[in-house]
């Protein structure tokens, strides 16, 4: 063959030789576990939980970090008394963030027994017709350089404890579906709608700690999976839901816990949750690293896009290719106002269908959120309440490099 | 010369497949960033400075086969 098709010979030697280039790609970016170093920066926390920090890392900068965190170190530097003050305006309970572990890293929070039926409080919803996104959102991120939720300074500074005083309880109560504390208030609820059942998790947090991420094996780098399920049991957390796989990329803005590991923005929208308990959606390009410390970034996910436009109206046009905007499993983080988000899981490719972008930005607008979050979907939407899977994860699921916690971090009594 | 030509044939060959593939697994998943990373930039660099090479070298051979043709006659 070689000698009379020279051309076939070639290009299958050609094809061979691209096959291995690939296969070594594909196994050192993503799959051979590796581990990778934090930009070596905290956010610019509290200064009663940064003296709390369990986390001391002692990772070296690359190079090309090095200016950015100098920088940051400058912005945070700057910052400092700002946040402080702020921080204790908005959120009472550093004490209690003394106490407790600070970072986040270890929830004590038992998990709510439940007996195995699924989420419980079903309801029906709203009517189906009700999520067709009619109107007109456009590309508002797009318009806005920077699009944060529509939260006015004065619900901002409230302090979260007394707004949502009546969600918490001095007992823990724990129902099959909901779980309430001094701290936490979760409701979750399944709502099959049509063809589309989804999963809607009521979050008040009176201590942003309490809203926390997982890394697979409880490290940052590239090639580290675990189940949801297993990461929810490893920090004591009751409820989890997948994150933004961020080790699928070597690029996109990873803060987890308050330790920025990326910096390095893409073109997708970035979400940041701030330790005052807001939550802002930019486009990559306007995220900055320094800003993000200055303002004291606890979580910043980067998957997206963002679900709402900057003052919470439904989007309707995605600049994602059709494959993504059309009918899949889908999870996504909603933003009310400090102190109370919703976690929502849609179940898709089975018996639930799935649900569009301009659907789930529908959704949330119904629910009532100033913000939204698309996070990844596909296999990889899972919701665990408890030590339960609650949904019904296409293909059954996959294991993730990061989840979304919610976990208590009080130290009790 | 033809050593040269038959390596920059393969580079741009192989290249030109594996970028093929980054378009093909970005449409299904966008996310994973395939055309646009660190990596694959460089990668494309090399496919460009390949193509030039080749045309470049295979200019070459053209001008010398016309001289070729134009002494001749």
């Amino acid at each position: 063959m070689g000698k009379k098709h020279p051309v076939l010979r070639n290009l299958l030697l050609d094809a061979a030789a691209a096959g291995l280039a690939l296969t070594v790609f594909a196994l050192f970016h993503h799959v051979l576990p590796n581990k990778q170093q934090s930009l070596n920066l905290q956010t610019a926390r509290p200064a009663t939980a940064q003296a709390s920090a369990a986390e001391t890392k002692t990772e070296t900068k690359t190079e090309t970090e090095t200016a950015a965190a100098q920088a940051a170190d400058n912005a945070r530097a700057a910052a400092e008394t700002k946040t402080e003050t702020e921080a204790e305006k908005t959120f009472t309970p550093e004490v209690r963030m003394t106490a407790s572990t600070g970072t986040g890293e270890t929830g004590r929070g038992s998990p709510p027994g439940r007996s195995s039926s699924r989420g419980g409080g079903k309801s029906s919803g709203r009517n189906s017709g009700g999520m067709g996104g009619n109107s007109k959102g456009g590309s508002a991120l797009e318009e806005s350089s920077e699009t944060a939720a529509a939260v006015s300074d004065e619900a901002v500074n409230v302090p979260i404890a007394e707004k949502f005083a009546d969600k918490y309880t001095d007992e823990v109560i724990e129902t099959e579906n909901s779980y309430s504390s001094q701290d936490l208030s979760i409701t979750v609820s399944e709502v099959n709608e049509g063809n589309i059942t989804y999963y809607v998790a009521d979050i008040y947090v009176r201590d942003i700690t309490c809203f926390q991420t997982a890394l697979a094996s409880d490290t940052y780098g590239s090639g580290f999976r675990d189940s949801i399920a297993g990461m929810a049991a490893l920090k004591g957390a009751l409820l989890a839901v997948n994150g933004d796989y961020y080790g699928n990329t070597s690029e996109g803005v990873v803060i987890r816990n308050g330790t920025i590991y990326r910096a390095n923005a893409t073109d997708c929208d970035v979400c940041v949750l701030y330790y005052d308990g807001t939550m802002k959606v930019m486009p990559g390009s306007s995220f900055s690293v320094e800003e993000a410390v200055a303002d004291g970034a606890w979580q910043a996910w980067t998957f997206g896009p963002a679900l709402l436009g900057s003052s919470g109206e439904v989007l309707t046009s995605f600049s994602s290719p059709n494959r993504i905007i059309s009918a899949n499993p889908r999870t996504a983080i909603g933003y009310y106002e400090p102190g109370h988000y919703c976690l929502v899981v849609v179940d898709g490719r089975g018996e639930s269908a799935g649900i569009t972008l301009p659907q789930l930005s529908q959704l949330f607008h119904e629910l009532g959120c100033s913000a939204a979050y698309n996070l990844d979907g596909g296999n990889s939407s899972i919701m665990v309440w408890g030590d339960e899977v609650i949904n019904n994860p296409s293909g059954g699921g996959r294991e993730s490099s990061d989840a979304l916690l919610i976990a208590e971090v009080r130290s009790d009594e | 010369m033809n050593k040269a030509m038959k390596w920059m044939n393969h580079l741009t060959a192989i290249l030109g497949m594996m970028f093929l593939v980054f378009l093909v697994l970005d449409q299904f998943n966008p996310m994973m960033n395939f055309t646009d990373n660190t990596v694959s930039r460089w990668l494309l660099a090399a496919l460009c400075l390949g193509a030039i090479a080749r045309s470049i070298l295979g200019w070459r051979r053209e001008g010398g086969s016309e001289r070729k043709t134009d002494e001749q006659y």
